[in-house]
């Protein structure tokens, strides 16, 4: 493990105004899988409850929102649950457009949500921009009755140019790194492939805020 | 499936709120609700939030509304009545989008909000909530505690798409906002873009979202959907997924527009959009010119012409869907399931379109659209609405023989689909349910066809409560007999396409001997060289007429006897004088009597013709089931039923016998107790004089039973006898006397005459009524001049009722017969009259109805925008609802010419014998003529899908 690059800053007490607040980085991270295969919990362990759960009852989409500071930025992470999206039958291309990373996730314990990776990864290979950031989270570490050893999860990633870790949404190991590092990633690629328009940014009026566009990534690499 | 409304709604409303205003510090709370007990927790956390979005300055009473909407992607509608007088918003949740009811309750609740007995508001919320709501197109009154005034709203009707100025949405939309920058919307809408609709009142913007979501039907938006966004939930603006959103002008100065991204947004105070795309110039570009000229033309676009000229892009852009169906057997198992071909769906179209086919196969909107219709086929159901109508238009246009084949079969189910949730799903009454089951025992086979199942002869009865909660689905009818025939008429085209069509085939094959002889009439049938499309129509006609009894059960009895004689005068003065008394006692729709538009006419026809004995050729038969009338007249509330259907199709065998085919359904009941239920098959071969009948009898023990006479042919004894009493005299007779009939006829009319149901609007029934030859003689040239006829309320009504349907017939010798008969009529001075009831809907109501939007010309179609119609059109309208003056004089003819029958003796000495009433020969001839006319005109056909 490189070690993280960042570091959680305190988490201000809630605002109702999150777009009003003070950033640098906005960023759109949006989880796929199957169902059950936790990735509610995995939000709700990284940004325990902080923006109000709940909306998804009235607005059917829910997601959560953790500002970061990374390498003394401040950065928002805005994570999208698809969990009221389940009733697609596929997902299409839309839901994945203006992300800027997807996390696909699957259950270690159970086989059938492993043999779905290629399907979800087609579609979002068919729709997605192929230089969405694209991490493979293998959840449920806990559990005793694994099913999916760590290098199969490990070699898909690898085949497909996706990142890759291991996580337990239940006892909170490697989640909160999963978001540091795609905080990291993501500002990384920002600041280097978008300097340019950074640039201009600054220079513009409100100049605070740059969002990642057309952020590449340099094949397959591991977080650990 | 795709819907994203909720189906089996019970109640108008959820739950009344009154929500006091921000105040400094405090956010907006509810102060009051009800019910008491409802405890949705999320979403009464959210009410206030999204009655008081942001800091809004009203200065008029606003209405918006806004949408909640569940994990399970359902939308619950909140309704808001904003009042400057006041602090608080009124709230009504709902599941029903049925914004300009719920803003009229709105005013009556603030109305009593103000009022002093804190009591009334309460028992009025109660009134309203416990009420049940009535089926589509029926009206419910409620009556304020004030007693005064009365709460009345009218259930919309199904699959009626948004017309100007009635639904308010869409009045806002197109008044703030430009065609062209409505196309602009309605393409990003497609491409599934990330929305933002904007205004500084929140009455616009929500109006705005509402109506633009309106104008993709039948897609339906999928994603994130705000109509208004309270300032809480900005963050919703940064979604990464499609949004279509309303944000007060106030909240969106506040976000950061960097943040945003890629978005589209639309101001509705000053009508401008600022995109990053170009979506609609990557729209195929004779869909967008299309629209464009179907936009500019601004006179048509009052009513729904906005709605169908967006609903007309769709059809271009997607109803090729239908010629990627195919049939594919599961390896698995037997079933065989209807699939659709990406591939398929988009190499079957234009080049030009296709690239963006390609793309809209990857758009959630246009998935969910297919997966839903899949649903529907594979289930068996059909699916009545306007696409599917606009689709089999465009199609036509196309001049596919596939399509046509593929539209029979659509249509069929479509038909019975809406038919039979309206009736099924808001009646209890159980002679209802019964009829279904009846109907759906006869039409079973339907759905295995549909199914790609293997026949089958009994259908699990279970299955029907199944399907009633489908919304646009229903079970088969009976009329599946009669729509194999149309069927067969398609075997010109290019038959065994799909297997769908082998099915069907297949079907035919196994019918009764009755099908079978229809098919070998079918075959012979002149008309199908000269326009293959008129005998399906005809046929569809058939159906919708014996769904239509089995719908409206709630018919006074008296009704079909009284209409003839009920001119459109009459019903006028009758009406406005119930205008001037009140309101209706009653809620009960009788909407068989109250179009707008409807016209009495008088067919003059050899007495020959119609009822005789039945040693001679017969034509028709008729049935009758008396209901207990005066047990209708004294309880108002009562649904007395007693329907009648009937269809007659005269074929003509290979051997050129007239073969008459009668089948009819009735059905009696009296409140919710089935009296009596009779189903009959007739069939009579005038050839060899048999008669075949199959009588079903039921008749429930009961002590009010009523008299419930079936005969299959009429002996109709002429003259003076019957003119006092007929019920006496006549076996037809169903009321026996002239008092009650009376009575209803004023009960009738003062129900209320505007509470139109598109089922009755579509279904222009044809009431071959043999009245009093004591009336007057009308002109059939009324039908010409729509102009109603003459009418005789006083008049006795008549004793004979049928529903008569002339299926098809063979015009070939039509001219000499005619002019025979016509010339024979005056000589004899003894024929009788029919009279033909017709109720044409208004030009505006069938365009908005699924079921018969069409049955207009084409070259009529633009002109749509009001109820205005040529004159023209109405022997086209005449035909399409199946009467067909050709049959009459083709059946006339026949007789008359086959010189080796002893009927036409009989005919015209029959003639001779009985009435001396003039006849109007020259209107005879005129009409004939006329309809003639039409018959040959390919277009009138072909436009009515």
């Amino acid at each position: 493990m490189k070690g993280l690059r960042t570091s959680i800053i305190q988490e201000k007490k809630r605002t109702e105004f999150v777009i009003m607040e003070d950033y640098k980085f906005l960023f759109k991270v949006v989880l796929v899988g199957n169902a059950g295969v936790g990735k509610t919990c995995l939000v709700r362990r990284f940004t325990q409850g902080l923006f109000p759960p709940g909306q998804g009852a009235t607005i059917g989409v829910d997601f959560m929102i953790k500002t970061v500071e990374v390498e003394n930025e401040i950065v928002k992470l805005q994570i999208w649950d698809t969990a009221g999206q389940e009733r697609f039958r596929s997902i299409t291309q839309s839901y994945y457009r203006s992300a800027h990373a997807l996390i696909l996730v699957y259950d270690i314990s159970c086989q059938p949500t492993f043999d779905c990776l290629p399907d979800w990864l087609r579609e979002i290979e068919e729709y997605a921009s192929n230089k969405v950031l694209r991490i493979l989270v293998g959840n449920k570490i806990d559990r005793e009755d694994r099913e999916i050893p760590t290098h199969v999860g490990e070699d898909f990633a690898q085949r497909h140019g996706m990142y890759f870790l291991e996580t337990s949404a239940k006892e909170a190991e490697n989640v909160e790194r999963l978001f540091m590092e795609i905080a990291a990633e993501l500002m990384e690629q920002a600041r280097c492939k978008e300097l340019p328009r950074y640039e201009q940014n600054t220079t513009s009026l409100n100049g605070k805020t740059t969002s990642i566009g057309d952020a590449g990534i340099c094949g397959c690499s591991r977080l650990s | 499936m795709g819907s994203r409304l909720r189906e089996n709604v019970k109640q108008l409303f959820e739950c009344f709120c009154e929500v006091a205003q921000t105040n400094g510090e405090k956010q907006a709370w509810i102060t009051q609700k009800y019910p008491e007990s409802y405890d949705d927790l999320e979403i009464l956390k959210s009410v206030p939030k999204f009655a008081y979005p942001c800091e809004v300055e009203n200065f008029v009473v606003q209405h918006f509304s806004f949408v909640l909407t569940s994990i399970d992607s359902k939308w619950t509608f909140g309704f808001c009545r904003h009042d400057p007088k006041t602090e608080t918003a009124l709230v009504v949740l709902s599941a029903l989008p049925w914004h300009e009811i719920f803003y009229k309750l709105l005013n009556y609740i603030a109305t009593l909000t103000t009022s002093k007995n804190d009591t009334d508001l309460w028992k009025f919320l109660k009134d309203t909530y416990e009420a049940t709501i009535p089926i589509s197109g029926a009206s419910i009154s409620i009556l304020l505690p004030d007693s005064k005034t009365t709460f009345i709203y009218q259930r919309p009707k199904q699959f009626q798409l948004p017309s100007i100025p009635e639904n308010r949405n869409l009045t806002e939309y197109f008044s703030a906002v430009d065609s062209h920058n409505m196309m602009i919307i309605f393409s990003s809408m497609l491409y599934e873009r990330r929305i933002i609709f904007t205004s500084k009142r929140l009455s616009r913007l929500s109006a705005c979202v509402q109506a633009c979501n309106a104008l993709i039907y039948p897609m339906i938006w999928q994603h994130i959907f705000i109509p208004v966004l309270p300032f809480s939930l900005t963050d919703y603006l940064l979604a990464p997924m499609p949004f279509l959103i309303g944000v007060p002008s106030p909240i969106l100065k506040r976000v950061r527009q960097n943040d945003l991204g890629e978005v589209v947004i639309l101001n509705a105070d000053d009508n401008t959009i600022k995109s990053p795309f170009q979506d609609l110039e990557s729209l195929p570009q004779d869909v967008v010119t299309n629209l464009r000229k179907a936009l500019r033309n601004r006179p048509a676009l009052l009513g729904d012409g906005v709605s169908r000229a967006f609903l007309r892009a769709l059809v271009q852009l997607t109803a090729g869907y239908r010629e990627a169906l195919t049939l594919q057997q599961d390896q698995h198992n037997d079933h065989v399931q209807i699939t659709f071909d990406q591939e398929a769906f988009v190499e079957n179209r234009p080049i030009s379109m296709q690239p963006f086919l390609r793309k809209m196969l990857e758009l959630q909107i246009f998935q969910q659209f297919i997966e839903e219709r899949l649903h529907m086929l594979n289930s068996g159901l059909g699916f009545s609405d306007e696409f599917e109508m606009e689709a089999c238009n465009y199609s036509d246009k196309s001049g596919r023989k596939f399509m046509q084949q593929y539209r029979e079969w659509t249509y069929a189910m479509r038909k019975e689909g809406s038919a039979f949730i309206r009736s099924v799903k808001d009646k209890a009454n159980p002679a209802v349910k019964y009829a279904v089951k009846s109907v759906r025992d006869k039409g079973k086979d339907m759905k295995t066809v549909y199914k790609g199942l293997r026949w089958k002869n009994r259908v699990s009865r279970n299955e029907s409560t199944m399907r009633f909660h489908q919304p646009r689905s229903a079970p088969n009818s009976p009329t599946l007999d009669r729509r194999s025939i149309s069927f067969s008429s398609s075997t010109i085209s290019s038959s065994g396409r799909t297997p769908i069509t082998n099915y069907r085939k297949d079907l035919r094959l196994r019918s009764s001997n009755v099908e079978t002889s229809r098919k070998q009439y079918t075959t012979l049938n002149p008309n199908l060289l000269d326009d293959q499309d008129s005998p399906p129509e005809r046929i569809e006609i058939d159906l919708m007429n014996e769904l239509h009894d089995v719908i409206f059960p709630n018919m006074p009895a008296v009704d079909r006897a009284l209409k003839p004689v009920c001119s459109l005068e009459s019903l006028r003065s009758a009406w406005s004088g119930h205008l001037r008394h009140g309101p209706p006692p009653n809620p009960i729709p009788y909407e068989h009597y109250q179009f707008p538009k409807c016209f009495t006419s008088t067919v003059i026809v050899p007495e020959d013709l119609r009822f005789q004995n039945p040693t001679r050729p017969l034509l028709f038969s008729s049935q009758v089931v008396s209901g207990n009338t005066s047990q209708l007249y004294k309880q108002n509330n009562s649904s007395t039923n007693s329907r009648e259907m009937k269809s007659i199709s005269s074929n003509l065998l290979k051997n050129k016998t007239p073969l008459i085919q009668l089948s009819s359904i009735q059905m009696n009941s009296d409140l919710s107790k089935i009296k009596s239920f009779n189903i009959s098959n007739e069939s009579v071969n005038p050839t060899n004089l048999s008669i075949k009948r199959e009588n079903f009898n039921y008749e429930m023990p009961n002590g009010n039973s009523k008299v419930n006479r079936e005969f299959t042919m009429h002996e109709y004894k002429n003259g003076n006898k019957n003119t006092n009493n007929l019920g006496i005299e006549n076996p037809l007779v169903i009321y026996s006397k002239p008092s009650i009939i009376n009575d209803i006829f004023t009960y009738q009319n003062i129900s209320n005459p505007f509470s139109t149901n598109p089922f009755f609007n579509s279904f222009p029934d044809l009431l071959f009524h043999i009245e009093n030859h004591r009336l007057p003689v009308e002109s059939l040239s009324s039908l010409k001049h729509i102009d109603s006829c003459s009418t005789h309320p006083k008049a006795i009504s008549s004793d004979v009722q049928d529903l008569i349907k002339l299926d098809s017939s063979n015009n070939d010798d039509f001219d000499p017969l005619l002019s025979k008969s016509s010339n024979d009529l005056p000589d004899s001075n003894i024929s009788k009259k029919i009279s033909q009831s017709l109720y044409v809907p208004e030009m505006s109501e069938g365009l908005s109805n699924p079921l018969y939007p069409y049955f207009t010309p084409q070259q009529y179609k633009s002109e749509f925008t009001s109820c205005i119609q040529p004159k023209e059109c109405d022997v086209d309208l005449l035909q399409e609802y199946g009467l067909d003056f050709n049959k009459f004089n083709l059946s006339n003819g026949n007789l008359n010419t086959d010189n080796t029958s002893s009927s036409k003796m009989k005919l015209q000495s029959k003639q001779k014998s009985n009435f001396n009433n003039s006849i109007d020969k020259k209107s005879f001839d005129v009409s004939f003529n006329t309809s003639q006319q039409t018959i040959k005109s390919p277009s009138n056909w072909t436009k009515f899908d």
